[in-house]
């Protein structure tokens, strides 16, 4: 008995050790990061979110601040600190002093290094308008810091103006500068790329690689999700199902369960125990009446705003800026009550999503918001429920346009302790006259940096028509290790549900819910449907009593029939 | 669109069956407890009130002789008796044999309809006899019925005891249950209808209705009344309503037993059972038109039973069966769960115990042979009855637009093999 414990505890030491490889490779044994940054507003901005997200893969605890929030003790401890100049500005006494100060490794971005005794051997030369890095035309010229570093510095990656080329990434030592905050595709993969000479890590040979069958909802064709499924099943690779437990119908209003399709769940159910994963995608995938798959479910695409009410017949106001309230308090107060519908509303889609699939026997593992749309709030919920995330984040809470996912799996602050496994190469769109040139350009790209995620999805209502070409692209990438959550810790819960996926494989579901909650809970939903209910239990206990009559009948029909002879004689 | 007519027909039918549940629950109540004031009343049994029994007989020679039969043993003091034969316009033999009783027998006596009330219906014929006799209970049986020894005496006692009470109806019994399967449903449903209509509307509202035979009531309610309504397809009904709406009510009191004949064929079933629901969507046109001027709110509920019987749960079954059908050739998208379902089942179930309960009262019936009638029953006799009220409900609407006359149906009868009942 010992001795085949052992041998099963090796066998999933040895199972798990490519993907714990790859992890490690990323993340070094232990790296503590703080970040500061320097913004308008000491907003965080989009280009702060990709950084801090960029460098949480290869961290094991990170922090971010502003220049006005940074206290020297948050040094203590710290491997590196990283210096985001986003807006220029005069840097706090005590931060520069503080800087001056450390002895890690430093690496800075854009404006405001020039302040610190550290990097005083630099020279910095204001800006110039970068058209190009390390060969490749920008599809938007940057603005970058010039800056001619000191004598033995590693030029790492340079760029081109119209008529000179100046450093864009250096190292030197424990520092490393990067001469521009900007961080749209182009100036990603650089950036991306050179965090390992940045950060002295050994980039590792192999991408975790995934692919999700997208917008599976109750209307789904079931043949469909299972040809898809199965292809990918059959060759083994764990593949991920985004699963809409719900559909409304955008015409008339009406919603369909993934219960009333029960071929649908058989199929997820049996993709399931092929090794396809559940991925909560949203509830309805609708907000207002838009059609399930179309629709916005955690943004008001109409406003462009976060959810503010729960009422969709009509259009709410929209969002007052800060300017329109006297103080800050006010301010502060009124939107807290927006942020209280906001997660009254996220935490019910939420929990009803999670309630539906586990119900159905369909256990999800992560989470991926519709069209990849939520404010900062809503991901600090949605973190209460998941662990995990799939897709792409979104960076401002004022704009869901405003959206990007760094090229390795982290844990970007915005997603409050969330894993985000970022969708790095789209789909295929039959639309186009090559369906998968965006992902063809994509995966160019992404070959030429080590451990980028190749994260994909795929529309199952599509058939096998593209995936085969789909998968092929992906391999071409060079070695992938297929992405497996079972083989790592994620957690989903509710109230009454705790789903523990551990890291041996192992699987925990524990729901609180019987027949009877969901009796209850339905009939809440659709209180005819409960009154029917329970007029079906008034019914049974009628029925109950109505065979005891019968019964008794039975057993008394000797007596009253010598007892009726002798009365009527 | 679906949906909603789902749900309404859905809320329709179960208003209905719920309604019958709760009737069944009192029925029950009311057969556990009907006799116990047997031993109290007897002792009024003293001044015994003079009893008139009306026969309407229009060419019933088949049945008249064990008719008159049974009554001669009936038990009631014959100086307070007296049988009254109303030999309505018959071609046939029925004058002879009732006269050859009234040798026999003094207390029975025949006698004839005459102009303006002669061949036109059994109301007509009630009203003759009303006109020429004087007692002070009036009993009706149909000629062909036997009833048993003490039924008047139990109809009495019921008179007697309840000042309330214009009229005491009795229970009825089949004497042909076993001789086609038409008669056995009938058998079935007659005890159903007794036992659930009756006794559980008597046990919760203290209603029921004049079935029509084997029942007392107070001259003097019947010549407040003014007798019979000639026009009444459904006498029986229209005379219940009128006499609750002088304030009075009818007892059911299922000691007087009855036993008649039942239709033995399709066809005769099929024109006595359009008589009785043209009559009583009659009744229910009639007095719904004129719902706030009666002074008993009592009989609303039940003239609202009728008008849910033959309009609002025939709507809901009609319905509910067409999406049926529809939804088999094309997906409605009907989005109702498993509850629907589960009604549906629980429908069958009440139905079943419905009428076990019932059967299982009437001693002999609840037996092997029967049970599996009562499923069949389910599927046949029962969806025969949408059909009838389709049909009668089209002869009523034509009735009334094209302003024809009434021709009362008087039921066929049918020669008994088995001879006398007693």
């Amino acid at each position: 008995m010992q001795f085949r414990k052992w041998i099963l505890i090796g066998f999933l030491l040895v199972s798990s050790w490519g993907v714990m490889q790859s992890r490690s490779d990323a993340a070094s044994d232990s790296l503590k990061l703080l970040l500061i940054y320097a913004a308008e507003e000491n907003r965080v901005d989009e280009n702060v979110h990709m950084i801090d997200a960029t460098f949480s893969a290869f961290t094991t605890e990170q922090r971010v601040v502003s220049v006005q929030e940074f206290q020297p003790e948050l040094l203590t401890g710290t491997d590196a600190v990283v210096l985001v100049g986003d807006a220029k500005m005069d840097l706090p006494a005590p931060l520069i002093k503080a800087l001056d100060g450390y002895k890690g490794d430093m690496i800075a971005f854009g404006y405001n290094a020039d302040q610190l005794r550290t990097f005083k051997g630099w020279d910095y030369r204001g800006e110039v308008e970068l058209r190009s890095l390390d060969g490749h035309s920008l599809t938007k010229s940057i603005s970058a810091v010039q800056v001619i570093p000191p004598q033995g510095s590693e030029i790492i990656v340079s760029g081109n103006s119209l008529n000179e080329t100046i450093p864009f990434i250096i190292k030197n030592g424990r520092l490393s500068y990067i001469a521009a905050t900007s961080f749209a595709t182009d100036e990603k993969m650089q950036i991306s790329k050179a965090m390992y000479p940045i950060l002295g890590i050994d980039p590792p040979d192999v991408h975790p690689a995934y692919l999700r069958l997208e917008d599976i909802s109750p209307v789904s064709d079931h043949q469909l999700v299972k040809e898809t499924g199965d292809y990918l099943a059959d060759r083994g690779i764990p593949f991920y199902m985004a699963v809409i437990p719900v559909y409304v119908n955008n015409e008339t209003g009406e919603q369909m369960r993934l219960s009333a399709n029960r071929k649908l769940v058989d199929v997820l159910r049996h993709l399931q125990d092929r090794g396809g994963i559940i991925i909560a995608h949203g509830y309805t995938h609708s907000y207002r009446y838009e059609e399930t798959g179309e629709g916005f479910e955690f943004w008001d695409d109409q406003l462009n705003q976060k959810i503010t009410t729960e009422r969709t017949d009509k259009l709410p106001a929209p969002l007052p800026s800060r300017e329109s309230f006297r103080s800050q308090d006010e301010f502060d107060s009124f939107m807290n009550e927006v942020d209280l519908i906001e997660k009254r509303y996220i935490e019910r889609k939420h929990r009803k999503a999670i309630e539906d699939l586990v119900d159905l026997g369909l256990i999800p593992l992560a989470f991926e918001a519709p069209h990849y749309t939520m404010s900062s709030t809503g991901y600090g919920i949605t973190s209460d429920y998941f662990t995990s995330i799939f897709g792409q984040v979104q960076l401002s809470d004022d704009n869901w346009g405003v959206m990007d996912a760094p090229l390795f799996i982290s844990t970007p602050q915005i997603l409050s302790g969330m894993t985000l496994y970022p969708e790095t190469i789209g789909y295929a769109d039959p639309t186009m006259a090559d369906p998968l040139q965006g992902a063809r350009e994509s995966v160019k790209q992404l070959k030429e940096i080590p451990g980028s995620v190749v994260g994909g999805f795929y529309h199952p209502y599509l058939g096998l028509e593209y995936l085969p070409e789909m998968l092929e692209l992906i391999y071409s990438v060079g070695p992938i290790e297929w992405l497996d959550l079972r083989t790592e810790e994620q957690i989903v819960k509710t109230d009454d549900i705790l789903i523990h996926q551990q890291e041996n494989g192992g699987l925990k579901v524990q729901s609180e819910r019987n027949y009877w909650n969901r009796l209850v809970e339905r009939s809440k939903e659709h209180p005819l449907e409960g009154a029917l209910w329970l007029m079906a239990v008034v019914v049974a206990l009628f029925l109950t009593a109505f065979f005891i009559y019968i019964a008794s009948l039975r057993v008394g029909l000797k007596k009253r029939l010598f007892r009726e002879r002798e009365s009527i004689g | 669109m679906a949906n909603i007519l789902f749900y309404t027909a859905l809320v329709l039918i179960w208003v209905m069956l719920l309604y019958h549940m709760f009737l069944m629950q009192g029925g029950y109540r009311h057969f556990k407890t009907y006799e116990r004031v047997i031993p109290r009343w007897k002792e009024k049994m003293t001044d015994l009130p003079t009893v008139s029994i009306f026969i309407p007989a229009h060419n019933e020679e088949v049945v008249i002789e064990q008719t008159l039969k049974a009554m001669s043993r009936l038990y009631y003091p014959k100086d307070k008796l007296e049988v009254i034969v109303i030999n309505d316009n018959s071609s046939d033999r029925t004058g002879e044999i009732a006269a050859s009783f009234t040798v026999k027998f003094p207390f029975i006596k025949v006698i004839e309809t005459k102009p303006p009330n002669k061949g036109i219906g059994k109301s007509s014929a009630l009203n003759e006899a009303l006109r020429q006799t004087s007692s002070e209970v009036i009993v009706v049986y149909d000629a062909d019925n036997t009833p048993e020894r003490m039924a008047v005496w139990y109809l009495v006692m019921g008179l007697l005891n309840d000042k309330e009470a214009a009229a005491v109806v009795g229970k009825f019994r089949v004497t042909n249950a076993k001789n086609t399967w038409l008669t056995r449903f009938i058998n079935i449903e007659t005890i159903c209808f007794q036992w659930m209509a009756q006794g559980g509307r008597w046990k919760w509202f203290k209603v029921a209705t004049i079935p029509g035979t084997n029942f007392a009531i107070r001259r003097s309610v019947m010549e407040e009344l003014g007798g019979w309504d000639v026009k009444a397809l459904a006498e029986d009904t229209e005379l219940t309503v009128r006499v609750y709406n002088l304030g009075y009510r009818i007892r059911f009191f299922p000691a007087a037993i009855t036993w008649e004949q039942e239709p033995e064929t399709l066809k005769v079933w099929w024109r006595q059972r359009t008589r009785w629901a043209r009559g009583n969507q009659y009744v229910v046109l009639k007095f719904l038109s004129q719902f706030f001027k009666l002074k008993r709110k009592r009989i609303i509920f039940d003239l609202f039973y009728f008008f849910f019987t033959y309009f609002l749960f025939f709507f809901g079954v009609i319905v509910s069966n067409a999406l049926f059908i529809v939804n088999i050739f094309y997906d409605l998208h009907l989005s109702v769960g498993n509850v629907a379902l589960v009604l549906w089942g629980l429908a069958l179930l009440l139905f079943l115990a419905e009428v076990m309960i019932t059967l299982s009262i009437e001693k002999t019936e609840m037996n092997r042979s029967n049970f599996f009638y009562v499923i069949f029953m389910y599927f046949t006799y029962s969806q025969m009855w949408i059909v009838l009220v389709v049909y009668s409900l089209g002869l009523e609407l034509k009735r009334v637009f094209l302003r024809q006359e009434v021709r009362w149906y008087k039921t066929e009868r049918f020669e008994q093999k088995r001879g006398d009942v007693q």
